[in-house]
């Protein structure tokens, strides 16, 4: 279940699997300390600054404190799905040229690194197209296997130099039962 | 790494009339020299470069185990410097037979099983092992560095360096160094929730041994005379001038290289780029859709060990990207790729 949990959070597992895990996580307080745990970890990893235990707590009485807002459901475009996500996508990228926008107005002292900073997120907003969706995962094939020999025969992978990295082929293959 | 000036040890005999003082002075001078021999001790840089000094200058032989999920693999790997430069033999233990064999940028890989030989030849498109050196700079931006408790190995009493991606566009690594030599004894590759995904450590190494010439010759290469011999020529390209484009890499990641390979019964050349942060290594393979390469109708997703790879179709080709990244680092570089006619 610990590797699932791991796959889940790696968005590696198909929607039916990520389901099992959402299910089987809520259901149990161990898997929820889990959960939480491998948060913290890749949190802690990326430097987030407020590595707690309760965030989830914390976050659900904030939730509950705020009042609810009653308002009709917005009426869809007959149009769905890509037409919709892009609309999404152009809307949050908006927001993120505004908060760079306003971060740059407010801080009048800033330094041109934190200029730099922003201009290119405001200029991407014109030119960014959706991220393909994130194919599940499949065994390596054939092709990969002759890939991947030709890919460690130049690969300048780390300290790892020389043949060592050349076992990554030897051991795929015997697995993959091909090269 | 920047030199520590060393401080001249021979002063206090330049010196001998004063020699209370001058005692003193090179008591002061050697508690110097010391100090500085300390902080290079302390510099995860100079580790990184004593690593990959002594990766190509020490001669080794010693017994290799990979780890990566279930899988284990021994191998027994040989190395030797000499004035006609790098020579290596990595000979599998467990499962089908395998011996790679390398005579400076040229490996020989012999597949008894099939009774193949591959034979891949960088030529002059090889910018390694140069490539860490130059790229050793910038590696502190992409991933903090710190030295960690020291281990043992092997046998060998090592040094242990850490290195924590800034980001989640590679993956974090924990290398055990050989005090004296620097010879890398164990290499671990971790995801992003610390855990270890792949890793490769000696259990036994013989450092700076002499190593026979004939411990060198693969024991297929008198029987693989009579072999199948499949080419995989690399000749250096420029693919960015026939028209294909990387436009948006994860931080840290430079185009190292370009190549077209071509393969014993294929017509169409593969274009290759090889793209490093100067740990993590990633190629994006570039083949036309042909006879032997049927177009997939949608892209494809798979990892194995630290190894992920991610392939799509791209005007009329199938671009495969293969590295030692995480998917979404692969991802990002093969959703980046365009062809724009030249």
């Amino acid at each position: 279940m610990k590797q699932q949990i791991s796959e889940c959070m790696d968005g590696e597992l198909d929607a039916q699997a990520a389901h099992r895990v959402f299910s089987q996580v809520a259901e149990s307080a161990e898997y929820r300390a889990e959960w939480t745990i491998y948060h913290m970890i890749g949190d802690g990893m990326r430097d987030a600054p407020d590595l707690r235990m309760d965030f989830v707590e914390r976050v659900t009485q904030r939730l509950a404190a705020e009042p609810t807002v009653l308002a009709p459901k917005p009426i869809l475009p007959s149009r769905a799905g890509f037409a919709n996500y892009a609309m999404y996508a152009a809307a949050s990228l908006a927001a993120v040229a505004v908060v760079g926008w306003i971060a740059f107005v407010s801080e009048p002292a800033a330094t041109q690194l934190a200029r730099n900073d922003a201009a290119p997120m405001i200029a991407k907003a014109d030119r960014v197209k959706a991220d393909p969706v994130r194919p599940k995962l499949s065994p390596l094939n054939s092709r990969d296997h002759d890939y991947l020999l030709a890919h460690q025969a130049v690969s300048p992978s780390g300290p790892m130099l020389g043949v060592a990295p050349y076992v990554r082929t030897v051991s795929f293959g015997t697995e993959a039962n091909g090269r | 790494m920047a030199a520590k000036p060393r401080a001249p040890r021979a002063l206090h005999i330049v010196w001998p009339g004063i020699a209370g003082s001058a005692a003193g002075i090179a008591c002061l001078l050697l508690a110097g020299s010391a100090a500085a021999e300390q902080n290079q001790n302390a510099d995860p840089m100079a580790w990184m470069q004593k690593i990959q000094h002594a990766a190509q200058n020490v001669n080794y032989i010693g017994l290799l185990v990979y780890q990566q999920g279930q899988q284990m693999q021994a191998s027994r790997i040989t190395h030797a410097a000499d004035a006609g430069g790098e020579h290596e033999k990595l000979e599998t233990l467990d499962g089908a037979p395998k011996e790679f064999i390398r005579d400076n940028d040229e490996v020989k890989c012999y597949i008894p099983d099939t009774k193949t030989v591959v034979i891949e030849k960088r030529g002059s498109a090889r910018p390694f092992p140069g490539l860490l050196t130059t790229q050793v700079g910038s590696l502190d931006q992409l991933y903090e560095m710190r030295l960690s408790a020291p281990d043992r190995v092997a046998g060998f009493a090592c040094q242990m360096i850490v290195l924590t991606p800034k980001d989640n566009l590679r993956y974090g690594h924990r290398l055990c160094v050989e005090n004296n030599s620097g010879l890398l004894l164990r290499a671990q590759t971790l995801n992003s929730r610390n855990e270890v995904i792949e890793q490769i450590a000696f259990t036994q190494v013989g450092i700076g041994v002499p190593v026979d010439r004939q411990a060198l010759r693969s024991r297929f290469a008198t029987a693989g005379s009579t072999w199948r011999v499949e080419n995989a020529g690399a000749r250096p390209a420029d693919l960015s001038q026939s028209g294909w484009v990387l436009s948006n890499l994860p931080p840290g990641f430079r185009k190292v290289m370009e190549l077209l390979r071509t393969r014993t019964g294929q017509n169409d050349p593969v274009g290759q780029m090889v793209l490093s942060d100067g740990m993590a290594a990633v190629s994006v393979f570039i083949e036309p859709e042909g006879p032997g390469n049927a177009p997939a109708a949608e892209s494809r997703l798979s990892k194995q060990g630290a190894i992920s790879v991610y392939s799509l179709q791209v005007g009329g080709h199938t671009v495969t990207v293969l590295g030692d990244a995480p998917a979404d680092s692969v991802m990002q570089i093969g959703n980046s790729i365009e062809f724009r006619k030249p």
